[in-house]
């Protein structure tokens, strides 16, 4: 009986829990929708920034495109259908997702319980607590100062590379490590080698929580502002997508229209943008997440 | 004799799992090895196949001979694992479709050149699947049965043609139906072919086996 009581007393702080967050997660929608949804409509999407200060009026363009440069950088720089399998089935930052891929599959399948496997996990378990302006400074003095590619696309798209990089390990190694050890006995135990079982099995079979990982890294980038700030936005820039210039930011946008004091209301308007942007790709990731299906 | 055992020791770290085991086994014909959970039955028989070895832990001292050839002497243990070859406890198909579980070994080995689906029907007519799965060779083999599952777990097995059958309680989570297919087709398999198995039932030893091995703490204590 007394066990009864606890387990009731647990289901009511879990219920507690999800009640308080869906709440919190309510009022910031609702807030937002209340204080943007008036300036929220074509022109704020498609229009320049305009006014004095800049950004009173008109709209969020350059920092929209400038978002989605940073985050689907890959994408925008390949001939199109190469561009639809990379947004597809690698990543928007080309640079992290393969090697996210390579090092998981080396701790999941290859390095499991060697020392150099432990070594590998302990640093991207401390990667991924690593404060994201840590890694933007990290990322300023590398790609900003060191390399010359000065506040530009380049170095923010890297940046939010490393910063996205050990969430995508571990979204990975969960998943390859679940395959293996559900099918590694079984299939080696027919002779193949480990890299058959991958390619056959493991890959195919983890590939959805693998695009659905890349996904919620994309929306972590999306939302980040820290590693940017130093690295590639600027308080206007047309966005041409030039590699090597200063982009605008749906992030950095909402930080100076609010800590400016230029417009609470356009800083609503912007903050629900890049809100809904967020949901669209998260709910992107549970689909392909819903989607998957074992065999055929 | 077709493998033979020579004083072959494993342990996994510290534990010294089987101690001092020696054994032979004939061409042909069922050898069941009986004995209380955790005496080493599995181990010897992933020892035997060297599966043992993806354990990090593991570590031996002795020799198996396979047709005279000690089986770790190979760079590769796939050559050993495909033709010793291993049906575990719990029946897992691979998520791939039926067809496809069954051609896993031979596409990889290169053994489904002539006619792949020749292979296929061949092998599921063997474990007597094919008449239940003909329809459905596409479709994911994640929607058969338990008993269903082991016989496409024996015929992924069978497609590699292996000298040496080893069968880890294949029956233990089989319905009373599921099991006597499978007993039926292992009488069958042991008229060509060595087969060694794993289980507690004692009937069923009784019932299948030509020599009845009992093991107890890391040892053998009774071989006929």
């Amino acid at each position: 009986m007394r066990w009864f009581w606890k387990d009731r007393l647990i289901l009511f702080f879990c219920w507690s829990a999800a009640i308080f967050l869906g709440m919190v997660i309510t009022v910031i929608g609702v807030y937002l929708g209340w204080k943007g949804i008036r300036c929220l409509n074509w022109e704020f999407i498609w229009d320049m920034p305009k006014g004095t200060p800049l950004g009173k009026e008109g709209g969020i363009y350059p920092a929209l495109k400038g978002t989605l440069y940073l985050v689907f950088f890959f994408y925008f720089y390949f001939p199109f259908p190469l561009a639809l399998i990379t947004a597809l089935y690698i990543s928007c930052i080309l640079f992290s997702f393969p090697l996210a891929l390579i090092t998981a599959l080396y701790i999941s399948c290859y390095g499991t319980g060697s020392r150099w496997g432990e070594f590998i996990n302990l640093a991207i378990q401390t990667m991924s607590g690593n404060p994201s302006i840590v890694t933007g400074l990290f990322g300023y003095s590398l790609f900003v100062v060191s390399l010359g590619y000065g506040i530009s696309l380049l170095s923010g798209s890297l940046t939010l590379g490393i910063m996205v990089f050990p969430v995508m390990v571990i979204t990975f190694r969960e998943a390859l490590l679940a395959a293996r050890e559900r099918f590694m006995l079984v299939a080696l135990s027919l002779g193949v080698s480990p890299w058959y079982l991958f390619r056959r099995v493991i890959l195919p079979w983890a590939w959805p929580h693998i695009a659905g990982g890349t996904l919620l890294a994309m929306g972590y980038a999306a939302g980040a502002t820290a590693p940017i700030m130093v690295t590639a936005v600027a308080l206007f820039s047309p966005t041409t997508g030039s590699l090597r210039e200063p982009v605008m930011a749906l992030p950095y946008h909402i930080y100076i229209l609010f800590s400016q004091h230029i417009s609470l209301e356009k800083a609503s308007g912007t903050a629900l943008v890049l809100l809904i942007l967020l949901l669209l790709i998260n709910l992107t990731a549970m689909l392909i997440r819903a989607f998957k299906r074992d065999g055929v | 004799m077709i493998l033979e055992i020579k004083n072959w020791h494993v342990w996994f770290g510290s534990h010294h799992v089987l101690k001092d085991i020696n054994l032979t086994f004939p061409s042909k014909g069922i050898v069941a090895i009986l004995g209380p959970s955790g005496c080493g039955k599995t181990t010897l028989l992933r020892s035997l196949n060297r599966t043992a070895e993806l354990e990090a832990s593991f570590r031996y001292q002795g020799s198996i001979l396979f047709k005279g050839e000690n089986i770790y002497a190979y760079r590769d243990p796939g050559i050993i694992r495909k033709r010793i070859g291993m049906v575990f406890q719990n029946p897992i198909a691979l998520p791939l479709s039926i067809k496809e579980n069954v051609l896993f070994g031979p596409r990889y080995w290169g053994m489904d050149k002539v006619s792949p689906h020749e292979l296929c029907e061949r092998i599921l007519k063997r474990v007597g699947l094919w008449e239940e799965v003909k329809d459905r060779l596409h479709r994911s083999a994640q929607e058969l049965s338990g008993g269903q599952k082991q016989r496409l777990a024996l015929a992924r097995v069978l497609a590699l043609e292996p000298e040496i059958l080893l069968l880890d309680e294949p029956c233990s989570s089989l319905d009373p139906d599921s099991t006597q297919r499978i007993e039926v087709l292992l009488k069958d398999l042991a008229q060509e072919k060595a087969v060694i198995m794993v289980t507690h039932n004692i009937d069923q030893a009784h019932r299948l086996a030509d020599r009845v091995i009992l093991m107890r703490e890391g040892k053998v204590i009774e071989k006929p």
